[in-house]
């Protein structure tokens, strides 16, 4: 037996004390509405000295209320040989004769059932506190008796601290994958990923050796490991090109099309994970790598002459972005405003933003007389305008920009500075935002109480060099403040000037606020 | 103290500014019991001393941070000598050569259709020496330039004389060797 329970309670668990116990937790503990409520205010004073506040207990085994602050539970335990009693604020369970608080897992389990039950209720009740739907009650976690024996047999124990290296390792090298390692050092730094593998979420259906996702459940043990030598990611390396062959060769590849690939494969792999759902349908899969990675991208069609729109959303793990100097015009962002506007050219002061870049990729845009679209209002082909808005953002944001023109024309690298934000709120490009601009609601007021659209920037990948041989490393953020500088075996620590000073090429943005579904 | 109900009208502001703070601190007790009973519950389940870290060894995991060393410590570029084993043929390859090899061994990328290419052709030439040249290529890494063709052409000349003499050599072992090694 533990030392938290103890034998006294034997007495007490006879006949219908499940019920009983129920009953006084109910009444007289956990008061779900404003009717118990009342009645618990009422009726709970002290049977000797009518004292509703110093710590009133009542007796397990007969209705009696007595303070604990004065002994008057104490006194009537004594005389009536009645040895347990009930704290009524906090529902802990006192026992007389061990002269201490004790714990029994039985009546524990109904304390907490009798809470959440309670709980629930105050959600729906009190709509002037609790907002509707208030959900389950947050506990924080516990060890089960199998876990304390665990971590008591192994009682070494690592912390990460601020000034820990713990979680930070070297990547080697293995023949131009700096593209591979960039993508590593960002994904193992993504905090819920990191969460989900060091919990050991992952269930493995595949055979032996094949799969990616325990390729990765093991590569956070090697980052969490507390080695200072570089890791060698040759396994992940033959396993991602096993099972994405467009990849092939060696020669430089590009890191975002490697991220894109390795959350593909990924994804694929994680059917075990999948609560049953189809790993086929990217709308309807509760993989990890959905649940944080995958958003929505609402494209709206208007048509020009019934102004009739047609509207469609797609999945999509990134947002690819456009820069200025590319062959693209990048100003105005609007048709038709802005008139002193040459091709190309910027006349607005001052480096382009995110901002910028996310404005122009949400612009309304004028789909000229040689791409009409089949308007199902006028049964006819129309002029039309199109414009992208964020439907759903995803748990992480990786923006990629395209630094690397591919035309038939040229092959270059685009240089141009974007300056990006630390903190970035996405309120402004997402699809109900739009339709309040349209319904004529300015939602300008700082809406600092509408927390789901705030990012925080943790991760960003830069390449220096060339198109044809270059060089990525990676910025990363391990606690609020700290960076760090990823460069293949090398990592160094950075200030935060270093990483917004940086070009940028993947900017990986997480949300700052998490809610329950 | 017993309960009893009152209004609160037509009290100044001293007494509602009293029962404020009465109420206040009654919370602000009820806040540290409740704190109490966290600690009590988790040291009698014994739950409560489980994240204390050894001191002297979080030391070996402080953060370095000075100009010529990574936070480890360590000098830039020290790690050279690292090798693996290859998943697929499972043999030991140094680690910064690992990619290339992996791309021939795997059979993808541009440079492995030219390899497999130039097998075919040459084992139309002679006979069994394919096995030879195989190993060739997968130890001269440098397959991917195009010099080291010449190079390659200039061994298998060598290969030949060698595997002639082999021939010779096994024809006298062979009734040892059969002796040795039963079919």
């Amino acid at each position: 037996m533990s030392p938290a329970a103890c034998s006294h309670v034997n007495g007490f668990k006879v006949d219908n004390w499940k019920q009983n116990l129920r009953v006084i937790y109910r009444c007289f503990v956990w008061s779900g509405s404003a009717e118990t409520r009342k009645r618990k205010a009422k009726s709970c004073v002290c049977h000797v000295c009518g004292a509703h506040l110093s710590r009133l207990h009542s007796c397990l085994y007969c209705v009696f209320f007595g303070c604990f602050a004065k002994k008057h539970i104490h006194e009537h335990a004594k005389s009536k040989r009645h040895n347990l009693a009930i704290d009524l604020l906090y529902g802990g369970i006192y026992c007389f004769v061990c002269q201490d608080y004790i714990y029994d897992k039985d009546m524990e389990q109904i304390a907490k059932e009798e809470q959440r039950k309670a709980w629930k209720l105050q959600g729906t009740c009190s709509h002037l506190f609790a907002p509707a739907g208030i959900g389950e009650r947050y506990s924080t976690w516990e060890p089960t008796k199998r876990e304390l024996e665990l971590l008591q047999h192994n009682p070494k124990r690592r912390r990460i601290t601020t000034n820990c290296t713990i979680g930070l390792r070297g990547l080697i090298n293995l023949g131009n994958t700096c593209f591979m390692n960039c993508i590593v050092q960002a994904l193992t730094h993504t905090p819920l990923l990191r969460d989900f593998f060091l919990s050991d979420r992952h269930k493995c259906e595949m055979k032996p050796n094949s799969c990616l996702v325990c390729e990765m459940s093991q590569l956070f043990q090697e980052f969490y490991s507390g080695h200072r030598s570089p890791h060698i990611p040759f396994r992940l390396l033959h396993l991602v090109w096993t099972h994405a062959r467009h990849l092939a060769g060696y020669e430089q590849q590009d890191a975002h099309e490697f991220l894109i690939a390795a959350l593909d494969v990924l994804h694929r792999h994680c059917k075990g994970d999948d609560n049953g759902k189809k790993a086929n349908n990217p709308n309807h899969c509760n993989c990890i790598i959905d649940q944080i990675f995958t958003g929505g991208l609402q494209s709206d069609v208007t048509c020009q002459v019934c102004h009739g729109v047609s509207t469609t959303i797609d999945p999509f793990w990134d947002i690819s972005l456009d820069l200025p100097g590319s062959s693209t015009p990048f100003w105005p962002l609007s048709p038709g405003s802005d008139g002193s506007v040459v091709n190309g050219e910027s006349q607005m002061s001052g480096a382009t933003t995110l901002t910028d870049c996310l404005r122009r990729f949400t612009r309304p845009e004028h789909l000229g007389s040689s791409a009409k679209i089949k308007c199902s209002g006028c049964h006819s082909y129309q002029e039309s305008t199109k414009q992208l808005t964020m439907k759903k953002l995803p748990i992480v944001a990786c923006f990629h920009l395209k630094r690397f023109e591919h035309s038939a024309k040229l092959r270059r690298k685009i240089t141009t500075y974007v300056s990006f934000p630390l903190e970035l709120d996405m309120t402004p490009f997402m699809a109900s935002s739009k339709e309040s601009r349209m319904n004529g609601q300015y939602q300008q007021s700082m809406d600092t109480l509408n927390n789901d659209n705030k990012y925080s920037l943790f991760a960003v990948v830069n390449h220096q060099g060339t198109l044809e041989s270059g060089h990525y490393t990676t910025f990363i953020r391990q606690h609020k403040d700290q960076w760090f500088k990823c460069d293949d075996a090398i990592i160094t620590k950075a200030s935060i000037k270093d990483v917004l000073d940086s070009e940028g090429y993947l900017l990986f943005y997480h949300k700052q606020f998490l809610e329950y579904e | 103290m017993k309960m009893e109900e009152m209004s609160l009208l037509g009290l100044d502001n001293t007494k509602l500014e009293s029962i404020a703070h009465e109420i206040y601190s009654d919370l602000v007790e009820d806040a540290c019991l409740g704190l109490c009973f966290e600690v009590h519950r988790a040291v009698k389940q014994g739950y409560f001393f489980l994240d204390e870290t050894d001191i002297e060894s979080m030391k070996d995991f402080e953060i370095v941070d000075q100009p010529g060393v990574d936070i480890f410590g360590e000098v830039y570029n020290q790690w050279k000598n690292k090798e693996c084993v290859c998943p697929n043929c499972s043999r030991s390859i140094a680690a910064s050569r690992f990619a290339p090899h992996l791309e021939k061994c795997l059979g993808m990328g541009r440079n492995s259709s030219r390899i497999a290419n130039r097998r075919i052709a040459s084992s139309n030439n002679v006979n069994k020496s394919e096995s030879d040249q195989e190993d060739n290529d997968d130890l001269n890494d440098n397959d991917w330039s195009y010099g080291s063709e010449k190079r390659a052409k200039k061994r298998k000349s060598d290969k030949v004389f060698l595997f002639s003499l082999k021939c010779f050599l096994e024809s006298l072992w062979q009734p040892v060797v059969s002796g040795l090694y039963p079919t």
